[in-house]
């Protein structure tokens, strides 16, 4: 396990650590508690993998734990903005089928990551899949992040305050699925990168939606 | 000793079942539910055995990767069906959740025990039943307590149940992980904490709410 390995679970459990503590201290509303549930269960990704390997040496193709926890990471954010705040933004109007067709660059890029890794990719085709299938609900929630941050805000200011978190998120979902991917690569130079990039953006997800969350409170 | 979980099965669940028939209303459902969680535990072991007997008895990767999805999936199933059907209460899910590890974690620990009979000691019993009996219980409640907040939406529920059953794996797993290991101790002691956090919160919100209230009047 090298260093930038763990310096990310540090990250991880410390963002997560932050979150818990703001939920307990405060009340914290569901759309957070999401947010820390997917940073939770991203940080139990990065230790379960971290430790299987590491303690108990076993690397296994195909199925894996870490992935079904990146999966679920994946499904608390894709709830939280498609669950709790796609209803409170998007009412379908016509005028804003613009900012929907633009949204569809985030899953397009995270769609070309995937198919280039597919076809590029060295792994094994157990492992393809499983890849394939952990990171499905990322091009969906990647959809409505990248909605949410660049939708007008008519009216209740809430959009607005919601807007870095939802850059940022955009940004950690397209980091993480290539950061899963590049764990197949020869070589550390992109798993190295890609690392780097998701620590910088795990440090910042938590911090920006407390940030949307309290002006909102200010809001109401 | 091949059947022996069968036994143990058979030996606890009749008298719980006559039981029921004196029981009232709530813990009627109680009982019912550790009930169901033994059978849940005697399910998954047979589903589990499949499994390991198919990784050439690989025991190690069975426990670390498969096990604790099987697991976890299976016991969040009655969970799931209580909180559609009967739309009850939060503590009343999180009871029933807790009770269905409680279930789970007994057939689990009995049959454990008594495959283990030569290295039996009093720690042994003790962490067994103090901590891998406390981690079911902890998984269990923590998916109650999350199908709580999503079963109210549609658009939530599927993609929070899904998460939460992962997360649910990999805490499972992360301890199945770490007691097969040499830090065995800090596996012993994550359900330990993840207990006291359960607990100890909403009771010390509330303490500080009637603090800030008495302040007032």
């Amino acid at each position: 396990m090298g260093i930038l390995q763990i310096i990310l679970v540090i990250v991880l459990i410390g963002t997560a650590g932050y979150g818990l503590f703001v939920c307990v201290t405060d009340k914290a509303p569901m759309y957070f508690q999401m947010v820390i549930c997917a940073m939770l269960s991203c940080a139990f990704s990065a230790i379960d993998s971290s430790l299987l390997y590491s303690l108990l040496g076993i690397y296994p193709v195909g199925f894996k734990i870490s992935g079904l926890s990146m999966f679920a990471s994946f499904m608390f954010i894709l709830s939280a903005n498609y669950g709790s705040m796609d209803n409170v933004i998007d009412e379908h109007r016509k005028e804003e089928r613009k900012y929907r067709l633009i949204s569809l660059l985030a899953p397009a890029v995270i769609i070309l990551e995937l198919s280039l890794f597919a076809v590029l990719g060295k792994a094994s085709i157990a492992d393809k899949i499983f890849l394939a299938v952990t990171n499905i609900p990322a091009i969906f929630a990647s959809y409505f992040n990248l909605k949410h941050a660049i939708f007008p805000d008519f009216s209740i200011g809430f959009v607005k305050s919601m807007r870095p978190y939802n850059v940022v998120a955009v940004l950690f979902l397209l980091f993480t699925v290539f950061l899963n991917i590049t764990s197949f690569f020869e070589g550390y130079t992109f798993y190295n990168i890609a690392t780097v990039l998701c620590i910088l953006v795990d440090l910042l997800m938590v911090p920006t939606c407390k940030y949307g969350i309290d002006k909102r409170k200010k809001i109401f | 000793m091949e059947f022996i979980s069968y036994f143990i099965f058979i030996c606890m669940i009749f008298p719980m079942c006559l039981m029921l028939f004196i029981l009232d209303k709530k813990p009627r459902l109680l009982v019912g539910y550790l009930l169901v969680g033994i059978y849940v535990c005697l399910f998954c072991s047979e589903l589990n055995g499949i499994i390991v007997s198919h990784l050439h008895n690989d025991f190690t990767l069975a426990t670390t990767t498969y096990t604790p999805v099987v697991e976890e999936f299976f016991k969040a199933l009655p969970i799931l069906y209580y909180a559609f059907v009967y739309k009850p209460d939060r503590r009343t899910l999180m009871m029933l959740a807790f009770v269905l590890g409680v279930g789970f974690a007994m057939l689990e620990n009995m049959v454990y025990v008594i495959r283990n009979l030569d290295s039996l000691s009093f720690g042994f019993a003790l962490t067994r039943g103090l901590c891998a009996g406390l981690m079911h219980s902890v998984c269990t409640m923590m998916v109650g307590m999350g199908i709580f907040f999503v079963h109210k939406k549609r658009k939530l529920f599927i993609c929070g149940t899904t998460a939460l059953l992962g997360f649910a794996a990999t805490y499972h797993a992360v301890f199945n992980i770490l007691v097969q290991s040499e830090y065995f101790w800090v596996g012993y002691i994550i359900p330990s904490l993840t207990y006291v956090c359960i607990i100890g919160i909403p009771y010390a919100k509330k303490s500080k709410k009637t603090a800030e209230n008495n302040i007032i009047k």
